[in-house]
């Protein structure tokens, strides 16, 4: 294990979050948060594979939201690690709250991800810009401003946004609540895609049962900040 | 460079709080830069105080001429109280000895002395004025100093309203750089939210590290510097007023650079 310090998000670094010689995209050490007297958290121990596409269940307060808001930095745990492998990853989030811009068009809040290190020239940015739109069918919806579209098409832009960062690791945060079941199946297929064409490691919190039915993976589940169940979804 | 044009975009896209930050900083970074010299401007512009009813006193420099100034303007009916320099005394007395037709040597003004002006309120009576003098011999003792004769006490409605409308400008002034403090504050602010909003998501969807800090340091850096070359190319800067002025910028990087996404 190494102490080298990581800055995950904007502001947030951490003695807490550590490299990992193995070969795990993350790896939480008994990890508890603590908002005041309530516990967001408790001692949970999370190992999350490379290339795995991991479920994490619960009801509303169960920590879903907190568990996220610690893989990608938002948050600092109150006590315990988190480890990363050796290998610096890009974490891309799909907040809950999609924190878009929302005087701006859709195709502007896209661009906000164009980093020519990761990109190159713009036009292949653009590109693959055009092309997941399509993929999402927003194509035609580009031009309109975040203030005049509807839940669905922002949680749209939110996805592309985080896909279009070329991402190690995607973290989603209820992806797909104002999704119809056909579209929220249509995410699952395409993140499906890059988990095994492009090595995308997803975490993906959610409430829909018909997903999770469906799901043959690992899921993680959450009660009360306490990891009670990790494992396969019939079992759950 | 991208950090700078994060901020620049903000403005553009913003220009009305733009336009508003820019005129109240340039308001404010003149008045706090070039406080000096207003302030010099205002009081030559005083004519009418030199004619209100007033007296000139003579004090002993080891006396502290401020805390007298202070203890005398809390009083009610002294309107204002000036320092009086080398220079003035000696023309003062000057104009006295002048007519008796005696040049004024140079030696004649003490080195050890300084100068009072006490100006009094219009209506205020000689019984009144006799009180305020006494409590300044009072005050420094009266070995320590020489009171002049009451001048101007029958004065013209009309210096008075002279009187009144050159200190309201100084109060109009004050209020002046309240005002433009107060919405320098409100839009640099304002701004800061957008570029913070902005920045974060730029930061938090790409490699770079720091956007956030970077361009509000840049931004409001740049910002800054345009507003104060305009009180540096009019000279005698008052630095602790560009302290001032500087100060706020550096609260506006704070907010923005701490707060990131939150100040949505």
């Amino acid at each position: 294990m190494l102490s080298q310090k990581q800055s995950l998000g904007p502001g947030l670094s951490s003695q807490k979050i550590k490299h990992s010689i193995r070969d795990q995209s993350f790896y939480l050490q008994d990890v508890t948060v603590d908002f005041g007297k309530i516990q967001g958290l408790r001692n949970v121990q999370l190992s999350i594979n490379n290339n795995e596409v991991l479920f994490v269940t619960g009801s509303s307060g169960a920590g879903k939201t907190t568990l996220l808001k610690i893989l990608t930095g938002e948050l600092e745990p109150t006590s315990g690690e988190v480890i990363l492998p050796p290998k610096i990853k890009f974490v891309a989030p799909v907040f809950q709250d999609l924190r878009l811009l929302e005087r701006k068009t859709c195709e502007a809040n896209l661009w906000i991800s164009y980093d020519s290190s990761v990109h190159g020239s713009k036009k292949e940015y653009l590109k693959e810009l055009n092309e997941l739109a399509k993929v999402f069918g927003i194509t035609d919806r580009l031009d309109m401003k975040m203030d005049k579209a509807n839940g669905g098409l922002k949680q749209k832009v939110a996805i592309i946004r985080a896909l279009l960062t070329r991402p190690d690791i995607l973290v989603l945060d209820e992806p797909t609540s104002s999704l119809d079941s056909a579209n929220a199946q249509k995410l699952f297929d395409v993140l499906s895609f890059y988990n095994s064409k492009r090595g995308l490691t997803v975490i993906w919190a959610t409430h829909n049962r018909e997903l999770v039915k469906k799901f043959s993976g690992r899921i993680v589940h959450l009660d009360r900040g306490k990891l009670v169940y990790s494992g396969h979804a019939c079992f759950i | 460079m991208l950090y700078l044009k994060l901020f620049g975009e903000i403005l553009v896209k913003n220009p009305l709080r733009a336009v508003g930050f820019f005129l109240s900083g340039f308001t404010l970074c003149f008045f706090l830069g070039q406080s000096e010299r207003l302030q010099d401007s205002l009081m030559s512009n005083l004519p009418s105080m030199g004619e209100a009813p007033h007296f000139f006193a003579l004090v002993d420099k080891k006396i502290n001429s401020e805390g007298i100034r202070r203890k005398l303007m809390e009083l009610p009916g002294v309107s204002a109280v000036r320092n009086i320099s080398k220079d003035q005394i000696k023309a003062q007395l000057g104009e006295v000895i002048g007519d008796v037709g005696i040049d004024l040597p140079e030696s004649f003004v003490s080195p050890s002395i300084s100068g009072l002006k006490v100006s009094f309120a219009p209506e205020l009576e000689a019984r009144s004025q006799k009180l305020i003098k006494k409590y300044l011999a009072r005050l420094t003792g009266e070995e320590e100093v020489t009171l002049g004769p009451t001048i101007g006490s029958q004065k013209k409605t009309t210096d008075w309203i002279n009187s009144f409308k050159s200190s309201m400008k100084l109060k109009v002034g004050g209020l002046l750089v309240l005002l433009a403090a107060l919405l320098y504050l409100v839009f640099g602010l304002s701004l800061g939210t957008e570029l913070g909003k902005e920045a974060y998501l730029v930061e938090r969807f790409s490699r770079r590290k720091n956007v956030v800090k970077v361009s509000a340091a840049l931004g409001y850096l740049a910002s800054s510097a345009l507003m104060l070359v305009p009180v540096f190319v009019f000279g005698k800067v008052n630095f602790a007023g560009v302290l001032v002025f500087a100060s706020l910028s550096l609260i506006f990087f704070l907010v923005t650079s701490t707060r990131g996404w939150k100040t949505a």
